[in-house]
Protein backbone atom coordinates (compact mmCIF):
# COMPACT_ATOMS: atom_id res chain seq x y z
CA UNK A 1 0.00 0.00 0.00
CA UNK A 2 2.84 2.50 0.66
CA UNK A 3 4.98 1.39 -2.03
CA UNK A 4 1.77 1.73 -4.53
CA UNK A 5 1.03 5.43 -2.86
CA UNK A 6 4.57 7.10 -3.07
CA UNK A 7 4.77 5.70 -6.85
CA UNK A 8 1.41 7.28 -7.74
CA UNK A 9 2.38 10.59 -5.96
CA UNK A 10 5.62 10.79 -8.47
CA UNK A 11 3.12 9.96 -11.11
CA UNK A 12 0.73 12.75 -10.45
CA UNK A 13 3.76 14.92 -9.13
CA UNK A 14 5.42 14.72 -12.84
CA UNK A 15 1.86 16.33 -14.30
CA UNK A 16 1.15 18.04 -11.29
CA UNK A 17 3.84 21.01 -10.29
CA UNK A 18 1.63 22.24 -6.82
CA UNK A 19 2.87 18.79 -5.12
CA UNK A 20 5.63 19.03 -2.53
CA UNK A 21 6.39 16.72 -0.11
CA UNK A 22 7.10 17.39 3.68
CA UNK A 23 8.52 13.89 5.72
CA UNK A 24 8.67 13.86 9.77
CA UNK A 25 12.42 12.38 9.24
CA UNK A 26 10.08 9.27 8.08
CA UNK A 27 10.05 7.00 5.19
CA UNK A 28 13.35 5.71 4.84
CA UNK A 29 13.63 3.77 1.54
CA UNK A 30 10.01 4.91 0.34
CA UNK A 31 10.15 9.01 0.05
CA UNK A 32 14.08 8.88 -1.57
CA UNK A 33 13.06 8.51 -5.14
CA UNK A 34 10.23 11.61 -4.66
CA UNK A 35 13.47 13.55 -2.73
CA UNK A 36 15.86 12.78 -5.66
CA UNK A 37 13.54 13.87 -8.90
CA UNK A 38 11.93 16.87 -6.46
CA UNK A 39 14.13 18.30 -4.84
CA UNK A 40 12.60 21.47 -4.44
CA UNK A 41 9.56 20.23 -3.64
CA UNK A 42 10.85 17.95 -0.75
CA UNK A 43 11.79 18.78 2.97
CA UNK A 44 12.74 17.05 5.73
CA UNK A 45 10.95 18.88 8.68
CA UNK A 46 12.82 16.78 11.38
CA UNK A 47 11.58 14.95 14.09
CA UNK A 48 9.68 18.40 15.05
CA UNK A 49 5.76 17.58 13.89
CA UNK A 50 4.36 20.62 15.48
CA UNK A 51 6.17 23.12 13.10
CA UNK A 52 6.01 20.60 9.84
CA UNK A 53 2.36 21.03 9.78
CA UNK A 54 2.67 24.72 10.40
CA UNK A 55 5.24 24.65 7.82
CA UNK A 56 3.36 22.93 5.15
CA UNK A 57 0.04 25.23 5.55
CA UNK A 58 2.45 28.30 5.39
CA UNK A 59 3.99 26.62 2.33
CA UNK A 60 0.48 25.38 0.77
CA UNK A 61 -0.95 29.10 1.71
CA UNK A 62 2.36 31.42 0.07
CA UNK A 63 2.61 29.95 -3.49
CA UNK A 64 -0.88 27.93 -3.80
CA UNK A 65 1.00 24.51 -3.68
CA UNK A 66 -0.58 21.13 -2.45
CA UNK A 67 1.38 19.91 0.47
CA UNK A 68 1.85 16.76 1.31
CA UNK A 69 3.02 15.59 5.19
CA UNK A 70 4.35 11.78 5.60
CA UNK A 71 4.76 10.31 8.77
CA UNK A 72 3.84 7.56 10.97
CA UNK A 73 0.87 6.64 13.52
CA UNK A 74 0.19 9.23 15.89
CA UNK A 75 2.97 11.73 15.12
CA UNK A 76 1.23 13.63 11.98
CA UNK A 77 -2.64 14.18 13.76
CA UNK A 78 -2.48 13.58 17.76
CA UNK A 79 1.06 15.16 18.10
CA UNK A 80 0.20 18.09 16.46
CA UNK A 81 -3.24 18.33 16.44
CA UNK A 82 -3.60 21.88 17.35
CA UNK A 83 -2.03 22.42 14.55
CA UNK A 84 -3.89 20.92 12.04
CA UNK A 85 -7.19 22.34 13.90
CA UNK A 86 -6.08 25.86 13.95
CA UNK A 87 -3.01 26.13 10.62
CA UNK A 88 -4.74 23.30 8.38
CA UNK A 89 -8.67 23.09 9.21
CA UNK A 90 -9.07 26.92 9.39
CA UNK A 91 -7.52 28.55 6.65
CA UNK A 92 -8.73 25.30 4.22
CA UNK A 93 -5.08 25.00 3.56
CA UNK A 94 -4.15 21.96 0.44
CA UNK A 95 -2.38 20.20 3.20
CA UNK A 96 -2.41 16.28 2.79
CA UNK A 97 -1.46 14.02 5.73
CA UNK A 98 -0.43 10.71 4.96
CA UNK A 99 0.12 8.55 7.91
CA UNK A 100 1.57 4.76 8.10
CA UNK A 101 0.53 2.16 10.29
CA UNK A 102 -3.02 2.60 11.02
CA UNK A 103 -4.54 1.05 14.03
CA UNK A 104 -2.16 -2.13 15.26
CA UNK A 105 -0.17 -2.31 12.27
CA UNK A 106 2.89 -1.92 14.38
CA UNK A 107 1.68 -4.33 16.89
CA UNK A 108 5.63 -4.90 17.69
CA UNK A 109 6.47 -1.71 18.37
CA UNK A 110 3.72 -0.78 20.97
CA UNK A 111 1.22 1.58 22.22
CA UNK A 112 3.47 4.87 21.13
CA UNK A 113 2.94 3.69 17.39
CA UNK A 114 -0.98 2.65 17.68
CA UNK A 115 -2.83 5.14 16.00
CA UNK A 116 -6.67 3.90 16.72
CA UNK A 117 -8.31 7.11 18.30
CA UNK A 118 -7.20 8.92 14.83
CA UNK A 119 -10.50 8.43 13.47
CA UNK A 120 -12.17 9.72 16.15
CA UNK A 121 -10.05 12.95 16.53
CA UNK A 122 -9.89 14.03 12.74
CA UNK A 123 -13.12 12.87 12.19
CA UNK A 124 -13.92 16.01 14.49
CA UNK A 125 -11.50 18.48 12.51
CA UNK A 126 -13.21 20.65 10.52
CA UNK A 127 -13.33 20.75 6.44
CA UNK A 128 -11.21 16.94 6.99
CA UNK A 129 -11.63 14.83 4.50
CA UNK A 130 -10.97 10.90 5.55
CA UNK A 131 -9.31 8.48 3.08
CA UNK A 132 -9.45 4.43 5.27
CA UNK A 133 -8.30 2.66 1.76
CA UNK A 134 -8.22 -1.47 2.75
CA UNK A 135 -5.74 -2.17 -0.25
CA UNK A 136 -3.12 -0.86 -2.41
CA UNK A 137 -5.22 -0.52 -5.47
CA UNK A 138 -7.72 1.87 -3.19
CA UNK A 139 -4.66 3.47 -1.62
CA UNK A 140 -3.63 4.59 -5.30
CA UNK A 141 -7.48 5.48 -6.20
CA UNK A 142 -7.76 7.68 -2.76
CA UNK A 143 -4.53 9.33 -3.55
CA UNK A 144 -6.20 10.21 -7.12
CA UNK A 145 -9.33 11.66 -4.94
CA UNK A 146 -7.54 13.37 -2.51
CA UNK A 147 -5.35 15.11 -4.73
CA UNK A 148 -7.94 17.21 -6.55
CA UNK A 149 -10.31 17.51 -3.50
CA UNK A 150 -9.76 20.74 -1.93
CA UNK A 151 -8.99 21.53 1.68
CA UNK A 152 -6.72 19.41 4.32
CA UNK A 153 -7.02 15.38 3.54
CA UNK A 154 -5.94 12.82 6.28
CA UNK A 155 -4.84 9.54 4.30
CA UNK A 156 -4.95 6.43 7.07
CA UNK A 157 -2.45 4.06 5.55
CA UNK A 158 -1.23 0.84 6.80
CA UNK A 159 1.94 -0.50 5.86
CA UNK A 160 3.07 -3.12 2.84
CA UNK A 161 2.07 -6.24 1.35
CA UNK A 162 -1.62 -6.13 1.65
CA UNK A 163 -3.55 -8.07 -0.70
CA UNK A 164 -5.73 -7.05 -3.60
CA UNK A 165 -9.68 -7.36 -1.97
CA UNK A 166 -11.13 -7.25 -5.46
CA UNK A 167 -9.43 -8.29 -8.56
CA UNK A 168 -11.27 -6.56 -11.20
CA UNK A 169 -10.83 -2.43 -11.14
CA UNK A 170 -13.55 -0.58 -9.99
CA UNK A 171 -14.06 3.76 -9.42
CA UNK A 172 -15.51 5.31 -6.37
CA UNK A 173 -15.81 8.70 -5.53
CA UNK A 174 -15.73 11.00 -2.33
CA UNK A 175 -18.97 9.53 0.14
CA UNK A 176 -19.17 6.24 -1.96
CA UNK A 177 -18.65 2.76 -0.42
CA UNK A 178 -17.84 -0.29 -1.98
CA UNK A 179 -19.44 -3.85 -2.01
CA UNK A 180 -17.27 -6.60 -1.74
CA UNK A 181 -19.75 -9.08 -1.18
CA UNK A 182 -23.57 -9.21 -1.16
CA UNK A 183 -25.84 -10.82 1.31
CA UNK A 184 -29.12 -10.35 2.94
CA UNK A 185 -28.48 -11.48 6.53
CA UNK A 186 -26.06 -9.29 8.11
CA UNK A 187 -23.91 -6.16 6.78
CA UNK A 188 -21.08 -6.19 7.68
CA UNK A 189 -19.05 -2.78 7.59
CA UNK A 190 -15.19 -2.25 8.03
CA UNK A 191 -12.44 0.35 7.74
CA UNK A 192 -8.76 -0.35 6.36
CA UNK A 193 -6.91 -3.43 5.95
CA UNK A 194 -9.62 -5.11 9.02
CA UNK A 195 -11.76 -5.22 6.01
CA UNK A 196 -9.66 -8.71 4.43
CA UNK A 197 -11.07 -9.91 7.81
CA UNK A 198 -13.98 -9.45 7.25
CA UNK A 199 -14.61 -11.04 3.85
CA UNK A 200 -12.87 -14.18 5.09
CA UNK A 201 -15.34 -13.85 7.91
CA UNK A 202 -18.21 -13.47 5.41
CA UNK A 203 -16.92 -16.82 3.69
CA UNK A 204 -16.78 -18.51 6.58
CA UNK A 205 -19.81 -18.05 7.57
CA UNK A 206 -21.56 -18.80 3.75
CA UNK A 207 -22.92 -21.85 4.28
CA UNK A 208 -25.08 -20.21 7.40
CA UNK A 209 -25.20 -17.01 7.26
CA UNK A 210 -25.21 -14.36 3.98
CA UNK A 211 -23.33 -11.73 4.90
CA UNK A 212 -22.77 -8.70 2.83
CA UNK A 213 -19.48 -6.65 3.03
CA UNK A 214 -19.09 -3.21 2.53
CA UNK A 215 -16.23 -0.94 2.98
CA UNK A 216 -15.72 2.77 3.17
CA UNK A 217 -12.65 4.02 1.35
CA UNK A 218 -14.18 7.20 2.36
CA UNK A 219 -14.64 7.59 5.81
CA UNK A 220 -15.59 11.31 5.86
CA UNK A 221 -17.56 12.86 4.25
CA UNK A 222 -20.03 9.35 3.66
CA UNK A 223 -22.89 9.76 1.33
CA UNK A 224 -25.57 8.61 4.03
CA UNK A 225 -28.45 8.56 1.79
CA UNK A 226 -26.47 6.00 -0.31
CA UNK A 227 -25.51 4.56 2.85
CA UNK A 228 -28.97 4.12 4.51
CA UNK A 229 -30.62 2.95 1.31
CA UNK A 230 -28.40 0.22 1.80
CA UNK A 231 -28.39 -0.62 5.84
CA UNK A 232 -32.27 -0.39 5.47
CA UNK A 233 -32.27 -3.73 4.30
CA UNK A 234 -30.76 -5.25 7.44
CA UNK A 235 -31.92 -6.68 10.37
CA UNK A 236 -28.30 -6.89 12.10
CA UNK A 237 -25.32 -4.55 10.96
CA UNK A 238 -21.87 -5.45 12.12
CA UNK A 239 -18.48 -2.73 12.52
CA UNK A 240 -14.98 -4.04 12.05
CA UNK A 241 -12.14 -1.27 12.82
CA UNK A 242 -8.53 -1.49 14.13
CA UNK A 243 -9.77 1.22 16.33
CA UNK A 244 -10.59 2.33 19.92
CA UNK A 245 -14.17 1.45 20.82
CA UNK A 246 -15.27 4.87 20.89
CA UNK A 247 -15.49 7.43 18.20
CA UNK A 248 -14.42 5.75 15.68
CA UNK A 249 -16.53 3.37 12.67
CA UNK A 250 -19.26 2.17 15.22
CA UNK A 251 -19.64 5.53 16.47
CA UNK A 252 -20.61 7.27 13.08
CA UNK A 253 -22.87 4.00 11.94
CA UNK A 254 -24.49 3.58 15.27
CA UNK A 255 -25.43 7.58 15.25
CA UNK A 256 -26.41 6.89 11.38
CA UNK A 257 -28.32 3.94 12.28
CA UNK A 258 -29.84 5.47 15.49
CA UNK A 259 -31.47 8.86 13.82
CA UNK A 260 -32.60 7.40 11.12
CA UNK A 261 -34.59 5.05 12.74
CA UNK A 262 -33.33 1.99 11.04
CA UNK A 263 -34.69 -1.26 12.71
CA UNK A 264 -31.09 -2.81 12.93
CA UNK A 265 -29.23 -3.84 15.77
CA UNK A 266 -25.30 -3.15 15.73
CA UNK A 267 -22.70 -5.16 16.60
CA UNK A 268 -19.39 -3.66 17.54
CA UNK A 269 -15.80 -5.15 16.41
CA UNK A 270 -13.16 -2.72 17.51
CA UNK A 271 -10.14 -2.52 20.05
CA UNK A 272 -10.80 -2.20 23.76
CA UNK A 273 -9.95 1.72 25.13
CA UNK A 274 -6.70 2.15 25.96
CA UNK A 275 -5.17 -1.20 24.46
CA UNK A 276 -1.66 -1.38 25.51
CA UNK A 277 -0.15 -5.05 24.62
CA UNK A 278 2.49 -5.66 22.43
CA UNK A 279 2.53 -8.31 19.34
CA UNK A 280 2.25 -9.05 15.47
CA UNK A 281 -0.82 -7.59 14.64
CA UNK A 282 -2.33 -10.76 13.69
CA UNK A 283 -2.21 -12.06 17.28
CA UNK A 284 -3.52 -8.39 18.49
CA UNK A 285 -6.43 -8.93 16.46
CA UNK A 286 -7.21 -12.20 17.94
CA UNK A 287 -6.38 -10.68 21.57
CA UNK A 288 -9.14 -8.53 20.48
CA UNK A 289 -11.48 -10.54 19.04
CA UNK A 290 -11.16 -9.11 15.45
CA UNK A 291 -9.89 -11.82 13.14
CA UNK A 292 -12.02 -13.79 10.88
CA UNK A 293 -12.92 -16.49 12.70
CA UNK A 294 -14.18 -14.75 15.63
CA UNK A 295 -16.20 -12.32 14.19
CA UNK A 296 -18.01 -15.13 11.89
CA UNK A 297 -18.36 -17.18 15.56
CA UNK A 298 -19.88 -13.99 17.25
CA UNK A 299 -22.06 -13.13 13.81
CA UNK A 300 -23.68 -16.67 13.95
CA UNK A 301 -24.67 -16.32 17.56
CA UNK A 302 -27.17 -14.43 15.93
CA UNK A 303 -28.63 -16.55 13.42
CA UNK B 1 17.34 62.75 11.82
CA UNK B 2 13.88 61.61 9.30
CA UNK B 3 10.67 63.17 10.97
CA UNK B 4 8.54 60.87 12.08
CA UNK B 5 5.41 63.00 13.30
CA UNK B 6 3.48 61.65 11.31
CA UNK B 7 3.92 58.13 12.55
CA UNK B 8 3.64 59.44 15.93
CA UNK B 9 0.40 60.46 15.23
CA UNK B 10 -0.67 57.12 13.50
CA UNK B 11 0.22 55.46 17.18
CA UNK B 12 -1.81 57.65 18.68
CA UNK B 13 -4.56 57.44 16.82
CA UNK B 14 -4.84 53.53 16.88
CA UNK B 15 -3.90 53.83 20.95
CA UNK B 16 -7.26 56.13 21.01
CA UNK B 17 -9.46 53.54 18.80
CA UNK B 18 -8.37 50.28 20.56
CA UNK B 19 -9.19 52.12 23.76
CA UNK B 20 -12.30 52.81 22.31
CA UNK B 21 -13.18 49.09 21.01
CA UNK B 22 -11.92 47.54 24.50
CA UNK B 23 -13.71 50.08 26.43
CA UNK B 24 -16.66 49.41 25.14
CA UNK B 25 -16.66 45.45 24.24
CA UNK B 26 -15.39 45.03 27.83
CA UNK B 27 -12.33 43.06 25.90
CA UNK B 28 -8.87 42.17 27.40
CA UNK B 29 -4.90 42.21 26.23
CA UNK B 30 -5.03 46.42 25.93
CA UNK B 31 -1.57 46.15 27.90
CA UNK B 32 -0.66 43.63 25.01
CA UNK B 33 -1.53 45.45 22.16
CA UNK B 34 0.44 49.15 23.42
CA UNK B 35 3.14 47.10 23.55
CA UNK B 36 3.40 46.98 19.86
CA UNK B 37 1.98 49.96 18.58
CA UNK B 38 5.11 51.31 16.92
CA UNK B 39 6.38 48.53 15.09
CA UNK B 40 3.30 47.54 13.53
CA UNK B 41 2.84 51.53 12.95
CA UNK B 42 5.89 51.36 11.25
CA UNK B 43 5.69 47.99 9.69
CA UNK B 44 2.09 49.28 7.91
CA UNK B 45 3.25 53.09 7.12
CA UNK B 46 5.74 51.43 4.54
CA UNK B 47 8.02 49.30 5.07
CA UNK B 48 5.81 46.13 4.56
CA UNK B 49 5.06 45.68 0.99
CA UNK B 50 1.44 45.85 1.21
CA UNK B 51 -2.01 48.08 1.45
CA UNK B 52 -5.57 47.52 0.08
CA UNK B 53 -4.60 47.48 -3.67
CA UNK B 54 -1.91 44.69 -3.69
CA UNK B 55 -4.02 41.92 -1.41
CA UNK B 56 -4.25 39.81 -3.99
CA UNK B 57 -0.79 40.40 -5.41
CA UNK B 58 1.18 37.16 -5.08
CA UNK B 59 4.88 39.50 -4.82
CA UNK B 60 2.98 40.98 -1.73
CA UNK B 61 5.32 40.91 1.74
CA UNK B 62 3.51 38.65 4.41
CA UNK B 63 2.70 39.96 7.89
CA UNK B 64 1.43 37.63 10.27
CA UNK B 65 0.60 38.73 14.16
CA UNK B 66 1.21 35.54 15.97
CA UNK B 67 0.32 37.42 19.22
CA UNK B 68 -3.29 36.78 18.41
CA UNK B 69 -4.50 38.40 21.11
CA UNK B 70 -3.20 42.12 20.45
CA UNK B 71 -6.46 42.00 17.75
CA UNK B 72 -7.66 45.34 18.96
CA UNK B 73 -4.33 47.14 18.55
CA UNK B 74 -4.27 44.95 14.73
CA UNK B 75 -7.83 45.70 13.65
CA UNK B 76 -7.08 49.55 14.45
CA UNK B 77 -4.29 49.49 12.47
CA UNK B 78 -5.72 47.72 9.34
CA UNK B 79 -8.32 50.30 9.98
CA UNK B 80 -5.80 53.09 10.15
CA UNK B 81 -4.15 52.00 7.22
CA UNK B 82 -7.35 51.99 4.95
CA UNK B 83 -7.69 48.05 4.82
CA UNK B 84 -10.72 47.85 6.41
CA UNK B 85 -13.31 50.61 7.16
CA UNK B 86 -12.91 52.95 10.68
CA UNK B 87 -16.56 51.83 11.40
CA UNK B 88 -15.92 48.27 11.54
CA UNK B 89 -14.07 48.99 14.97
CA UNK B 90 -17.02 50.19 16.50
CA UNK B 91 -18.63 46.38 16.24
CA UNK B 92 -15.38 44.97 18.09
CA UNK B 93 -16.43 41.66 19.84
CA UNK B 94 -20.14 41.96 19.43
CA UNK B 95 -22.52 39.52 17.70
CA UNK B 96 -21.94 39.16 13.70
CA UNK B 97 -18.86 41.28 13.86
CA UNK B 98 -15.57 39.80 11.27
CA UNK B 99 -13.35 41.44 14.44
CA UNK B 100 -13.06 39.58 17.57
CA UNK B 101 -10.45 39.37 20.56
CA UNK B 102 -8.37 37.28 18.34
CA UNK B 103 -7.07 37.62 15.01
CA UNK B 104 -8.91 36.49 11.94
CA UNK B 105 -7.95 35.82 8.38
CA UNK B 106 -11.97 36.53 7.14
CA UNK B 107 -10.56 40.03 7.41
CA UNK B 108 -9.29 42.12 5.10
CA UNK B 109 -5.79 42.38 5.46
CA UNK B 110 -4.96 39.51 7.56
CA UNK B 111 -3.13 36.34 5.88
CA UNK B 112 -3.78 34.41 8.89
CA UNK B 113 -5.80 33.85 11.59
CA UNK B 114 -3.83 33.31 14.84
CA UNK B 115 -4.63 33.34 19.24
CA UNK B 116 -2.72 30.14 20.20
CA UNK B 117 0.92 31.12 20.60
CA UNK B 118 3.29 29.11 19.11
CA UNK B 119 1.63 29.29 15.38
CA UNK B 120 2.42 32.27 13.69
CA UNK B 121 6.24 31.73 13.13
CA UNK B 122 6.02 28.00 12.11
CA UNK B 123 3.10 29.32 9.29
CA UNK B 124 5.47 32.20 8.55
CA UNK B 125 8.80 29.93 8.10
CA UNK B 126 6.62 28.08 5.66
CA UNK B 127 5.55 30.74 3.67
CA UNK B 128 9.41 31.82 3.55
CA UNK B 129 10.44 28.23 2.49
CA UNK B 130 7.86 28.99 0.18
CA UNK B 131 9.23 31.98 -1.27
CA UNK B 132 13.03 30.89 -1.94
CA UNK B 133 11.60 27.61 -3.40
CA UNK B 134 9.93 29.37 -6.29
CA UNK B 135 12.27 32.11 -6.35
CA UNK B 136 10.22 35.13 -5.42
CA UNK B 137 11.14 37.83 -3.75
CA UNK B 138 8.78 38.57 -1.10
CA UNK B 139 9.80 38.63 2.57
CA UNK B 140 7.67 37.26 5.83
CA UNK B 141 7.40 38.96 8.98
CA UNK B 142 6.14 37.36 12.63
CA UNK B 143 5.62 39.32 14.97
CA UNK B 144 6.04 37.31 18.37
CA UNK B 145 5.24 38.37 21.91
CA UNK B 146 8.10 37.51 24.50
CA UNK B 147 5.98 34.79 26.40
CA UNK B 148 5.60 32.75 23.34
CA UNK B 149 8.79 32.24 23.01
CA UNK B 150 8.65 29.35 25.97
CA UNK B 151 6.75 27.57 22.90
CA UNK B 152 8.31 24.55 21.15
CA UNK B 153 7.11 25.11 17.79
CA UNK B 154 8.78 28.28 17.93
CA UNK B 155 12.12 26.87 18.25
CA UNK B 156 11.37 24.07 16.16
CA UNK B 157 10.44 27.12 13.51
CA UNK B 158 13.74 29.08 14.50
CA UNK B 159 16.21 25.84 13.93
CA UNK B 160 14.28 25.45 10.14
CA UNK B 161 14.39 28.75 9.33
CA UNK B 162 18.22 28.79 10.10
CA UNK B 163 19.23 25.50 8.37
CA UNK B 164 17.32 26.93 5.39
CA UNK B 165 19.07 29.93 5.64
CA UNK B 166 15.50 32.09 5.26
CA UNK B 167 16.85 35.60 4.86
CA UNK B 168 13.94 36.60 3.42
CA UNK B 169 12.44 35.66 7.33
CA UNK B 170 11.60 38.57 9.54
CA UNK B 171 10.85 37.76 13.27
CA UNK B 172 10.04 40.39 15.69
CA UNK B 173 9.71 39.68 19.32
CA UNK B 174 7.63 42.23 21.66
CA UNK B 175 9.91 42.18 24.94
CA UNK B 176 7.63 43.63 26.74
CA UNK B 177 8.85 41.37 29.79
CA UNK B 178 5.60 40.14 31.18
CA UNK B 179 3.46 37.28 30.02
CA UNK B 180 -0.24 36.56 31.37
CA UNK B 181 0.62 35.12 35.09
CA UNK B 182 3.72 37.15 35.74
CA UNK B 183 7.29 38.79 34.59
CA UNK B 184 8.90 36.32 32.10
CA UNK B 185 12.10 36.34 34.22
CA UNK B 186 10.39 34.96 36.85
CA UNK B 187 8.66 32.33 34.76
CA UNK B 188 11.45 30.88 32.54
CA UNK B 189 13.96 33.55 32.59
CA UNK B 190 15.37 34.48 28.85
CA UNK B 191 17.81 36.75 29.55
CA UNK B 192 20.52 35.23 26.67
CA UNK B 193 17.28 35.29 24.68
CA UNK B 194 19.36 36.88 21.75
CA UNK B 195 22.27 34.37 22.07
CA UNK B 196 20.29 31.59 21.78
CA UNK B 197 18.45 32.48 18.77
CA UNK B 198 21.71 33.66 17.16
CA UNK B 199 22.40 29.98 18.07
CA UNK B 200 20.22 28.83 15.64
CA UNK B 201 21.54 30.65 12.65
CA UNK B 202 19.53 33.58 12.60
CA UNK B 203 20.93 37.58 13.28
CA UNK B 204 19.72 38.75 16.59
CA UNK B 205 19.12 42.85 17.14
CA UNK B 206 18.25 44.24 20.58
CA UNK B 207 16.14 47.99 20.26
CA UNK B 208 13.80 50.00 21.27
CA UNK B 209 10.23 48.88 20.43
CA UNK B 210 8.58 52.36 20.73
CA UNK B 211 11.55 54.88 19.09
CA UNK B 212 10.69 55.26 15.81
CA UNK B 213 14.45 56.59 14.77
CA UNK B 214 15.81 53.18 16.35
CA UNK B 215 13.34 50.92 14.72
CA UNK B 216 13.64 52.35 11.58
CA UNK B 217 17.04 52.34 11.70
CA UNK B 218 17.25 48.49 12.39
CA UNK B 219 14.42 47.86 9.55
CA UNK B 220 16.76 49.23 6.66
CA UNK B 221 19.64 47.21 7.61
CA UNK B 222 16.91 43.98 7.06
CA UNK B 223 18.34 41.41 6.62
CA UNK B 224 21.37 41.66 8.69
CA UNK B 225 23.60 39.25 7.31
CA UNK B 226 23.04 37.20 4.17
CA UNK B 227 21.53 33.67 4.71
CA UNK B 228 20.38 34.14 7.59
CA UNK B 229 16.65 35.26 9.44
CA UNK B 230 16.52 38.57 10.50
CA UNK B 231 15.36 38.61 14.18
CA UNK B 232 14.50 41.54 15.94
CA UNK B 233 14.20 42.12 19.83
CA UNK B 234 12.03 44.85 20.70
CA UNK B 235 12.05 46.23 24.29
CA UNK B 236 9.03 47.44 24.69
CA UNK B 237 6.35 48.30 27.51
CA UNK B 238 3.42 46.82 28.33
CA UNK B 239 0.34 49.04 28.20
CA UNK B 240 2.85 51.93 26.60
CA UNK B 241 1.21 55.19 26.52
CA UNK B 242 -1.18 55.36 29.45
CA UNK B 243 0.82 55.61 32.30
CA UNK B 244 -1.36 53.68 34.76
CA UNK B 245 -1.47 50.79 32.36
CA UNK B 246 2.14 50.61 31.89
CA UNK B 247 3.92 47.47 32.96
CA UNK B 248 0.79 46.47 34.71
CA UNK B 249 0.01 43.00 34.81
CA UNK B 250 -3.26 43.32 35.32
CA UNK B 251 -4.10 45.26 31.49
CA UNK B 252 -3.40 41.78 30.36
CA UNK B 253 -7.19 41.11 31.54
CA UNK B 254 -8.60 44.65 32.91
CA UNK B 255 -11.29 46.72 30.50
CA UNK B 256 -11.34 50.15 31.87
CA UNK B 257 -13.94 51.17 33.90
CA UNK B 258 -15.73 55.03 32.94
CA UNK B 259 -13.00 56.68 34.90
CA UNK B 260 -10.09 54.74 33.68
CA UNK B 261 -11.39 55.12 29.98
CA UNK B 262 -11.89 58.74 30.63
CA UNK B 263 -8.04 59.58 32.34
CA UNK B 264 -6.58 57.64 29.68
CA UNK B 265 -8.79 59.40 26.60
CA UNK B 266 -6.97 62.64 27.98
CA UNK B 267 -3.25 60.96 28.61
CA UNK B 268 -3.68 59.63 25.10
CA UNK B 269 -4.60 63.49 23.73
CA UNK B 270 -1.79 64.84 25.02
CA UNK B 271 1.18 62.80 23.93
Amino acid sequence: MRTTFMNRLIEIAREDERICLIVGDLGFSVVEPFANEFPDRFLNAGVAEQSMISIATGWSIAEKKVVFVYSLANFPTLRCLEQIRNDCCNHKADVKIISLGSGITYGQSGYSHFAVEDLAVMGAMPNMTIFTPADPYEASRCLDLGVKFPGPVYFRLAKNGELRLKEERYSFDIGDFIEYKSGKDICIIGVGTILSECLQAANLLANDVAAEVIGLPVFKPLNETKLIDLLRKFSFIATVEEHSSYGGLASVIGEIISRNGLNAKLLKFALPEGFDKIGPQIDLRRLCGLTSEQIASKIRELF
Amino acid sequence: MMNFNGLIEHARSVRVNALNMIYRSKASHIGSGYSCVELLVYLYSGWLKVSPNLLLDPNRDRFILSKGHAAAVYYAILAEFGFIPKEWLDKYCQINSLLGGHVDHNVSGVEISTGSLGHGLPIAVGMALAAKRNNKKYRVVALLSDGEMESGSNWEALNMAGAQKLDNLIVIIDRNGLQAMGSTEQILPMNNLDQRINSFGCFCKTIDGHNFNKIHACFKRIPFSSGKPSVIIAKTVKGKGVSFMENKLEWHYRSPNNEQFEAATRELKQL
